[in-house]
């Protein structure tokens, strides 16, 4: 850094970033409640999973034709939302983009907290969830169904170690704060911190096992992500015979990663008061990003509807037709324009990329985001070659149940869950990080 | 070969061909004189005619309208005569064991079942056919007697006053030469025909393979001739179907104007079981080696990385501690 301060500054420096920053661990505002409206919809959500196990899928709409529907649907829009952690910690980590540094660990939050619930969105989508250990009992290598599991519990590991390496000199000044917090999170922030002295060996080897984990979850992350189309990809249906679902599916996830980014981002700056870390230019730069990213994905939607559109192969056109002025065209329409091409064009204007409309704009496109996996998932199913003849009407149409509603909302539930929990034991900004950036001395950050 | 001995194989092939003609599906004579068990009540007729409409109807049709489906041989309208030639236990014998396109309806069907349609497919026949009518052409052994004195002639052959013409195969079997004669019966002789179009082949699904060259007559002596190729694919047991015929022009002034032999000439089908070799549909045990290393090689690679990213937090941990320590 150019603007190095001498030990002394660097200490004042230090001190005050480490109370911005540390400040709303401490402080509970508003903090209880948060947390019994989670509970209680994890009560509700427990009782939804009761009855399902209870009385097995035939609770929810899923029957013989849609036999995946809001829980894949859920499925593939967590795998999606956690690819950000990639995209913000790896790719634009290794390109040195310096803005990134406040946001790093939000991204990584939001990666594991997502990745890790993707795995419990498939079991709850089992009606025999104690068949479980069957996958790996009796799996077959060649099914992309079992190097989905691979991926997502390597990319699961990865994600954690990125949030928890970054974390050691953080630990060690929390370790050294926090000294009225209950004995289990010392021991936390001490076992974390790997006796951290701050010494230019110990910083080289940070900076090397995050270098080496940001090059390693490149290919994971991709591979997650493209694996998870294949699930779809690798059948014969209408609507998932696609070649391009590999780089459909993962520039669809760099969408609503970065939605759930600035979301994240207005939530903590305002409840964290943390307008001096993620300032308006942060947003700015997200609001970048989400257009580049929009203007991606609408390539390939142009690609994955438009070609087979102008074909119109009988099988297809059902399909089309069903989405595009069918009994799905008013999800589809809202999807693909509220959720997708409106939020580019607004974002490309620079006022709209001010906190608040880009916190709105955010909100539209990761709803879309989730609607637009259920587009993927759901009609196509109601499509087979063989026609459908002589089944009850429940088959052929799909309405989610209140149970299905509600075992859909648990996972995200747990990852909220998953995020107050990090975010009320650790600095939600790196404040390590934060301090080199602004010139402090490494020596004194311990 | 000599011309003699050719001839020779004509007189026998003469009967296979017969035979053939009629439907060669040969059952044992056990099973042929198998007597029905089931009473042929109403109640029996009944379940058959259920049992039919499930297992029989998608391919035999409706009985009596000949409307089975155009495969290739057809399905036979159980109410035909020629079917209703068949004895109870010819019948027996074909509904369990099968043939071709025909299933096998021995691990589908009870015993009880399948005489129960036996019974429903007799109550379709107008006059019944006493059962054990011996069909001459079926029984191999009547074989070594002279193909013209079995060859008895139509009345339509004795308004002629020549007698009509016939065809007949020949086979040469070293070099795999096939030879079709047409000829007539004067007198008790056999007497040559030339420049008749004959056209030989193999049977196939659809159009059959010719062999001869197109517009071959006969020669002098009534022959024509075609060699077999080497490579023909055939049946599991190399068994193909020859055919000599007549253009269909022409057919009318010959009482045998098409002759079928099966020989075992062709190269032998050896199916492949698709789940022998290692592959991507196969059984997991049985994944392509590629993909095997590939997905190892790739578990191998994160779990090492993750050892080393191990291995550089413990260095943190000990720099740290041997600091403290100093």
């Amino acid at each position: 850094m150019d603007n190095h301060l001498s030990l002394e500054e660097s200490r004042q420096k230090l001190t005050q970033i480490e109370n911005d920053l540390i400040r709303p661990l401490k402080s509970h505002n508003g903090f209880e409640m948060w947390v019994l409206f989670l509970l209680l919809l994890l009560i509700l959500g427990f009782y939804a999973y009761y009855l399902q196990l209870r009385d097995g899928l035939g609770v929810t709409a899923l029957r013989d034709y849609v036999q995946w529907g809001m829980y894949i649907s859920n499925f593939v829009f967590f795998v999606a939302t956690s690819l950000i952690g990639m995209l913000i910690t790896s790719v634009l980590g290794l390109l040195r983009i310096p803005w990134i540094t406040p946001l790093t660990r939000i991204a990584e939050t939001i990666a594991l907290a997502f990745a890790m619930f993707a795995g419990i969105v498939i079991i709850i989508d089992m009606g025999r969830p104690d068949r479980f250990p069957y996958l790996f009992l009796h799996g077959r290598l060649q099914s992309p169904i079992l190097w989905d599991v691979t991926v997502v519990t390597t990319y699961v590991i990865i994600s954690m170690l990125l949030l928890l390496i970054p974390m050691i000199p953080d630990a060690a000044i929390l370790r050294r704060r926090m000294t009225d917090a209950p004995k289990w999170q010392q021991a936390i922030y001490k076992f974390l911190s790997a006796n951290w002295i701050a010494v230019p060996e110990q910083y080289a080897l940070i900076k090397k096992s995050i270098r080496v984990l940001a090059i390693l979850i490149i290919p994971t992350a991709l591979a997650i992500h493209t694996v998870t189309s294949w699930l779809f990809a690798s059948t014969l249906r209408v609507g998932w015979d696609s070649t391009i679902f590999g780089p459909y599916f993962v520039s669809g996830a760099f969408v609503s990663g970065v939605a759930v980014v600035i979301i994240a981002m207005y939530f903590f700056r305002n409840n964290y008061k943390l307008h001096n870390y993620i300032t308006d230019a942060h947003f700015n730069r997200m609001g970048q990003l989400l257009v580049l990213m929009c203007f991606i994905y609408l390539y390939f939607n142009l690609n994955e509807y438009f070609v087979p559109a102008y074909k119109m192969r009988k099988a297809e056109g059902h399909h089309l037709e069903a989405l595009f002025t069918g009994n799905w065209a008013g999800i589809f329409w809202a999807t693909q324009l509220g959720g997708l091409l409106i939020p580019m064009l607004l974002l490309i204007f620079k006022p709209f990329r001010k906190p608040l409309p880009a916190f709105i704009i955010s909100v539209f496109v990761l709803v879309g985001a989730w609607f637009k996996r259920l587009l993927i998932v759901v009609p196509t199913q109601q499509h087979p070659y063989l026609p459908i003849q002589n089944v009850p009407e429940n088959f052929i149409t799909y309405k989610p149940t209140g149970v299905e509603i509600m075992l859909t909302i648990l996972p995200m539930v747990g990852v909220l869950i998953v995020i107050t929990i990090i975010a009320k034991l650790f600095p939600i900004v790196p404040i390590w990080e934060t301090a080199h950036e602004q010139g402090v001395d490494e020596s004194v950050i311990k | 070969m000599s011309r003699k001995q050719v001839f020779f194989t004509f007189l026998l092939s003469g009967f296979v061909v017969f035979g053939y003609s009629q439907g060669a599906w040969v059952v044992p004579a056990a099973d042929k004189a198998k007597k029905n068990p089931v009473a042929s009540t109403a109640e029996s007729i009944g379940k058959g005619k259920n049992l039919y409409n499930t297992h029989c109807k998608s391919c035999h049709g409706d009985p009596g309208k000949n409307n089975g489906l155009p495969l290739n041989p057809k399905p036979t309208d159980p109410a035909s005569e020629q079917y209703q030639k068949n004895t109870d236990g010819e019948i027996f014998y074909k509904i369990t064991n099968g043939r071709g396109a025909m299933p096998a309806f021995k691990a589908t069907l009870p015993e009880q079942d399948r005489w129960h349609i036996i019974n429903f497919v007799r109550s379709l026949s107008k006059k019944k056919v006493a059962e054990n009518t011996s069909e001459p052409a079926n029984q191999a052994d009547t074989a070594q007697a002279p193909m013209i004195a079995t060859e008895t002639p139509s009345a339509q052959d004795t308004l002629m006053a020549e007698g009509k013409l016939r065809l007949a195969l020949g086979f040469e079997e070293d070099s795999k030469t096939i030879y079709a004669r047409a000829f007539r019966v004067k007198g008790g002789k056999t007497v040559p025909v030339s420049m008749v179009p004959v056209e030989i082949a193999v049977k196939r699904y659809f159009r059959d393979l010719r062999l001869s060259e197109a517009g071959t007559v006969t020669d002098e002596n009534g022959y024509v001739s075609a060699i077999f190729p080497d490579d023909l694919p055939a049946d599991t047991a190399g068994q193909v179907v020859i055919i000599a015929r007549i253009p269909e022009a022409e057919q009318e002034q010959f009482s045998v104007a098409q002759v079928e032999v099966t020989k075992s000439w062709g190269v032998k089908l050896i199916p492949q079981n698709m789940k022998e070799a290692r592959s991507l549909w196969n059984d997991n045990h049985k994944l392509p080696l590629w993909l095997l290393f590939s997905y190892l090689g790739a578990v191998a690679g994160v779990l090492v990385t993750f050892a080393y990213i191990l291995s550089l937090i413990f260095k943190i941990y000990k720099i740290g501690k041997s600091s403290m320590n100093a």
